[in-house]
């Protein structure tokens, strides 16, 4: 079901496309482990209440989700009040509104003005599922005793301390920003890491600070010290669920029933078992349900070799459609900057330009366009696919010696036999090339499709890393190495086909 | 047969050739001689319309050189270069057959041709199976010749054919290649820098330098009634190697080969 909406999102490749999932219900979440969980709580939820649901994990950070959200390419994702207020009605709802002033939409930050606000942008928000996952600073212990921390406040003091903070963290609305003006702090080094690497950086001592959910198990298991936050900066950070007010009334009715069913510290045992004891994310939250009376036949965990199956299937999907669609439309492309040396340098220009946007960015300009999944992943493979292939086909048709594109002329040749007899074949070796090149690359980059829910090896790569798992992070480098031989292999192969006899006897 | 009218050419700025009129008779072979850059190869890739002329006029008989009619007269027209300029990744065949099966030769009309003109030419047959990268030099020049010859076009245009031979294939090209022009009649327009290969070959010598005509007639006359100066230095350079060659019997130059060039 998925791959065939994948399939049709390619096959109309720039026009966006709705939600085809009448019937079935999307659960997001974010790329972190309590999210994951949450998550997967309600999609049993409704599995277990005869409803059609489907789980779609670690799709990214906030925005990527809240951004599906708004197109629909996810019904429901589990989202906190504070983020609510500080990151999305500010950065998101202002921008859109075009008031700039989105600010002013809230006066006390109440559930009921939070409720009002999202509603008229079509979203609806449970009742708090019961805990509070502010964020706060913390430092290890003998740091905090070394440098006498207790408080945020403390850190101004020691500009020497080195942040390490979490990439959403370093650019969100209530971020260290604001919070570098509130306390008035200007350490001398910050930088940008991913969350679940943190914890380990702060623990080798490569960084001395870094921001923590107060959720989070690894503060208890590393033994670290929260800093207070004195002046109040964080708002709270109510958990509860975003949902499209177009959903069944049953599954909003479902979602209300989690109403403070979670505690902190039943939060904290949860992520603790997802991170610290391996446990999967569903066999968690089934656990859960099965206290709060809801039973449900879980599904045998998949097994690796099902989930390596899987992942190749959808590596190989994002692969292949973007780099066949990339050959049938570089190739002519390269003709034309051949044959038309002006349209030519626009050509190639323009090829080059795409090519130098970061992929990760690239992958989120395309969000509000194609939503999240293997669509977009596919158009950025795509793109990128373009400059090796154009380039290739360019260079190889212009090193074609002179004299003979003059005997092709002087035979009196039409433009056709000349395409197909001589410049093609001639320029043969270097269109490989640029292919092969594309392959690899695509192998190589559609790892980060898993970022936006498209699947493939870079899901074990993304879970592993967020579950400090090296086993996972394997499943998916090891196979997509493999793929990536496999696929020269191919094409080597494919060359002696394809590279004419004559022009192989030369080397 | 063709007539060239005011014709010049410049490349960047640089004068390549001024307006300059001539016409290569019909059946006779005419030889364009002159130092480097006078404008010879030039003068060749415009009257096949590689290069398009900044004034004046081509034509073969009664047709214009033009757009609409560039690629009839290409494909009347046999054109053979230095290095044969054959296409590396077809085989001697494929290379000697390609424009006739783009126009729609039938294999056994192809190869019957390709039969015959490998005779008139001395071409082993066996060989054409082979790639140019297989043959010798003298082989691909052959071959490069058999593919100008395939639709039996009325005029052959050659720019230094045999400049890339070593001596000995080269008089035995040579001797082939005036038989074959005399044989099938036909109007040969060739470009040369080494004189006694024009003496060899031409009815008509036109010397060329720095883009204009110096003198044309035959090789007697531009040696006995020089125009210019220049005539008289340009053979005087030149003309110890061409009295040899000219003290030769017509035709029967040095061909101890059976065809297989220096293979």
């Amino acid at each position: 079901m998925n791959r065939i909406s994948a399939a049709t999102l390619t096959l109309l490749l720039f026009s966006a496309v709705g939600n085809v999932h009448a019937q079935e219900i999307l659960i997001g979440s974010k790329s972190d482990t309590e999210n994951v969980i949450l998550g997967e709580i309600a999609t049993q939820l409704f599995k277990s209440n005869g409803l059609q649901a489907l789980h779609r994990s670690e799709i990214g950070g906030t925005r990527i989700l809240w951004k599906a959200l708004l197109s629909g390419d996810i019904d429901v994702y589990p989202e906190y009040t504070g983020t609510i207020i500080r990151e999305i009605l500010i950065t998101e709802l202002g921008d859109e509104s075009g008031s700039g002033a989105a600010r002013g939409e809230l006066v006390d930050g109440s559930l009921a003005e939070i409720e009002a606000a999202l509603a008229r942008h079509g979203i609806g928000m449970t009742r708090p599922l019961g805990f509070n996952n502010t964020y706060v600073l913390g430092t290890r212990r003998d740091t905090a005793e070394e440098f006498d921390l207790r408080t945020i406040t403390d850190l101004r003091e020691h500009k020497e301390l080195r942040y390490g903070f979490s990439n959403e963290f370093m650019a969100r609305g209530d971020g260290w920003p604001a919070l570098r003006d509130a306390y008035n702090l200007n350490p001398d080094n910050v930088r940008g890491i991913n969350h679940d690497l943190a914890y380990r950086a702060l623990e080798n001592g490569s960084i001395d600070v870094i921001d923590l959910y107060s959720t989070d198990a690894e503060i208890e298991y590393y033994d670290l010290i929260k800093l207070r936050d004195d002046r109040n900066h964080f708002p709270d950070y109510q958990a509860i669920f975003l949902y499209r007010i177009n959903i069944e009334p049953g599954a909003r009715e479902l979602l209300e029933t989690l109403e403070s069913s979670i505690s902190e510290p039943e939060m904290i045992r949860m992520n603790a078992l997802a991170k610290l004891e391996s446990v999967p994310e569903s066999a968690i939250a089934s656990q859960f349900l099965r206290k709060l009376g809801v039973v449900f036949e879980t599904t045998p965990p998949e097994t690796w070799i099902d989930r390596l199956f899987r992942n190749t299937l959808d590596h190989l999907f994002l692969v292949l459609v973007s780099l066949i669609t990339a050959i049938l439309i570089a190739i002519p492309l390269g003709i034309v900057a051949f044959r038309r040396p002006t349209a030519g340098r626009i050509i190639l220009g323009v090829v080059g330009v795409i090519y130098t946007i970061p992929s990760l960015a690239l992958l989120v300009f395309m969000i509000p366009l194609l939503g999240i999944g293997a669509g977009p992943a596919i158009v950025a493979l795509f793109l990128y696919s373009l400059l090796p292939i154009v380039f290739n086909t360019h260079s190889g048709l212009i090193t074609i010696p002179d004299e003979l594109i003059e005997s092709a002329h002087a035979l009196g040749l039409d433009d056709h036999t000349r395409l197909w007899k001589i410049e093609f074949p001639m320029a043969s070796r270097s269109i490989l090339t640029g292919i092969r090149t594309a392959a690899v690359m695509n192998i190589g980059t559609a790892t980060l499709g898993a970022l936006i829910g498209a699947g493939g090896y870079g899901q074990p790569i993304l879970t592993g890393i967020r579950l400090n798992n090296t086993v996972l992070i394997l499943e998916g480098a090891v196979p997509a190495a493999l793929l990536a031989l496999a696929i020269q292999l191919a094409l080597s192969v494919a060359e002696r086909w394809i590279v004419p006899r004559g022009l192989r006897l030369n080397k | 047969m063709i007539h060239v009218e005011n014709i010049s050419k410049s490349f960047d700025g640089q004068v390549a050739l001024q307006p300059i009129s001539l016409t290569f008779r019909r059946a006779e072979t005419s030889i364009l001689i002159g130092p480097s850059g006078c404008g010879k190869s030039t003068l060749l890739k415009l009257l096949l319309g590689l290069i398009p002329a900044d004034t004046g006029r081509i034509r073969f008989d009664d047709v214009e050189l033009s757009d609409s009619s560039v690629q009839q007269i290409r494909q009347r027209t046999g054109y053979v270069i230095q290095e044969g300029g054959l296409f590396p990744h077809l085989t001697a065949k494929e290379n000697i057959a390609l424009l006739a099966r783009s126009i729609g030769w039938t294999e056994a009309v192809i190869s019957a041709r390709i039969a015959e003109i490998a005779k008139i030419t001395q071409m082993p047959v066996e060989k054409l199976a082979s790639y140019p990268a297989q043959l010798s030099g003298g082989q691909r020049q052959r071959v490069s010749l058999m593919r100008a010859l395939m639709l039996d076009p009325d005029v052959l245009l050659l720019d230094e054919p045999l400049g890339a031979l070593d001596p000995l294939i080269r008089s035995e090209l040579q001797a082939d290649l005036k038989d074959i022009f005399e044989s099938l009649g036909k109007t040969v327009v060739m470009v040369t820098h080494d004189l006694a290969e024009a003496a060899f070959f031409a009815d008509e010598i036109v010397l060329l330098r720095e883009g204009q005509i110096v003198q044309k007639g035959s090789f007697e006359e531009l040696q006995q009634k020089p125009a210019d100066p220049f005539v008289t230095k340009f053979f005087g350079a030149q003309i110890d190697r061409v009295a040899p060659l000219l003290s030769a019997p017509h035709g029967s130059s040095p061909r101890s080969f059976n065809g297989g060039g220096n293979s």
